[in-house]
């Protein structure tokens, strides 16, 4: 999942009030005036820190899920069978 | 008998005896120039040059009385069929004058009269119910807010009308898509009016499971509003969420406000 500037921003102040049009960050709109005045490397910063947990979280799901095949797979358990469990 | 000057022959007069102003009313007896006496054809357009005076027109169709009402009638070529143009009665006592437009008729227009009878050509105006004018205007630009208040939903999901009638009603119509973990409203507004429920609950609401999965969807809006005005007014969409991130014309899918102007 792409990880959007709104969502970065809400990580940096949990109440923030903007808008943004295309993900394009030139085109933020405060409509609380930004009271921390929180700037746009901030938020890209926190973007990229953000997307980067995100595409570790997806990843080690997918490393989570192949170990959890093996070991069914280990227990005797067929593909049909591991595929009934986990979908 | 004596005569002064020619004295009567038999064979008829030609036009060079009788000088100009000559034959005066006043020496033609009632009735005395039957249909008998004019040949077949023998008055032509040339010798029909009628001139009306500022109370006298250059031709009355007379009416006869008990029988008919004074009428005109424009034939065929063939002269085996025609229409007519006829007075009212003289029970509706009625003496006005129509005059004609001063100006070249254009497709489509009607004549239509003022008080005085002057007429002019006019569009034809829509019935009660019927559509007058469309406008619109999409977006296929993505747009998140954070927003716990309206915001404008998009740069330009926003289209400004000009009533033709403070009686005619705007049908507002929205198409968009929209993603939202939690809830988010979008609701319309008229100039800096929202038409939507009270207490900001706008026009729709999208749910998603909050904290645990966005949801997406289509959005539809359809809302008929009476402006009362016919000064240009502007409908934009806006929209806010409950918490988290809401976004319209989800993925840069296409957005569009219509809207129609409707006779009322």
């Amino acid at each position: 999942m792409k990880i959007n500037i709104c969502t970065a921003i809400l990580k940096i102040k949990s109440d923030a009030q903007v808008s943004v049009s295309g993900e394009d960050i030139n085109t933020l709109e405060w409509h609380d005036n930004n009271p921390t005045n929180i700037t746009n490397q901030q938020i890209l910063a926190k973007q990229i820190e953000l997307q980067i947990e995100e595409d570790n979280r997806i990843e080690q799901d997918k490393i989570n899920k192949q170990s959890a095949i093996n070991k069914l797979k280990a227990l005797g358990l067929n593909d049909a069978e591991i595929k009934s469990i986990i979908g | 008998m004596a005569f002064i000057g020619n004295q009567p022959t038999a064979v008829p007069l030609t036009s060079s005896q009788l000088a100009d102003g000559l034959i005066t009313t006043a020496k033609l007896a009632s009735t005395s120039v039957t249909t008998a006496k004019v040949n077949t054809a023998a008055i032509t357009t040339d010798k029909l040059d009628l001139i009306s005076t500022v109370s006298v027109p250059a031709v009355t169709a007379k009416g006869t009385p008990s029988v008919s009402d004074g009428y005109i009638q424009l034939n065929c070529e063939q002269n085996s069929h025609g229409i007519k143009l006829k007075s009212p009665p003289h029970s509706a006592a009625q003496s006005y004058t129509l005059t004609f437009p001063s100006t070249a008729p254009t497709d489509g227009t009607f004549l239509q009269t003022n008080s005085s009878g002057v007429l002019s050509f006019a569009s034809a105006g829509a019935a009660a119910g019927q559509v007058i004018q469309v406008v619109t205007a999409t977006d296929s630009t993505g747009r998140n807010t954070t927003s716990t208040s309206f915001v404008t939903g998009s740069n330009t999901l926003s289209v400004s009308i000009t009533p033709s009638s403070a009686s005619n009603k705007i049908l507002v119509l929205v198409s968009t898509s929209g993603r939202i973990l939690d809830e988010m409203f979008l609701t319309v507004y008229r100039g800096a009016t929202d038409l939507g429920a009270a207490s900001n609950k706008g026009l729709i609401v999208m749910n998603g499971e909050s904290g645990v999965a966005a949801a997406g969807a289509g959005a539809g809006i359809s809302l008929l509003d009476s402006p009362s005005t016919t000064s240009s007014t502007t409908y934009q969409v806006y929209f806010r969420v409950t918490s988290g991130t809401g976004n319209i014309n989800y993925s840069n899918s296409k957005g569009s406000i219509t809207l129609m102007e409707i006779k009322g």
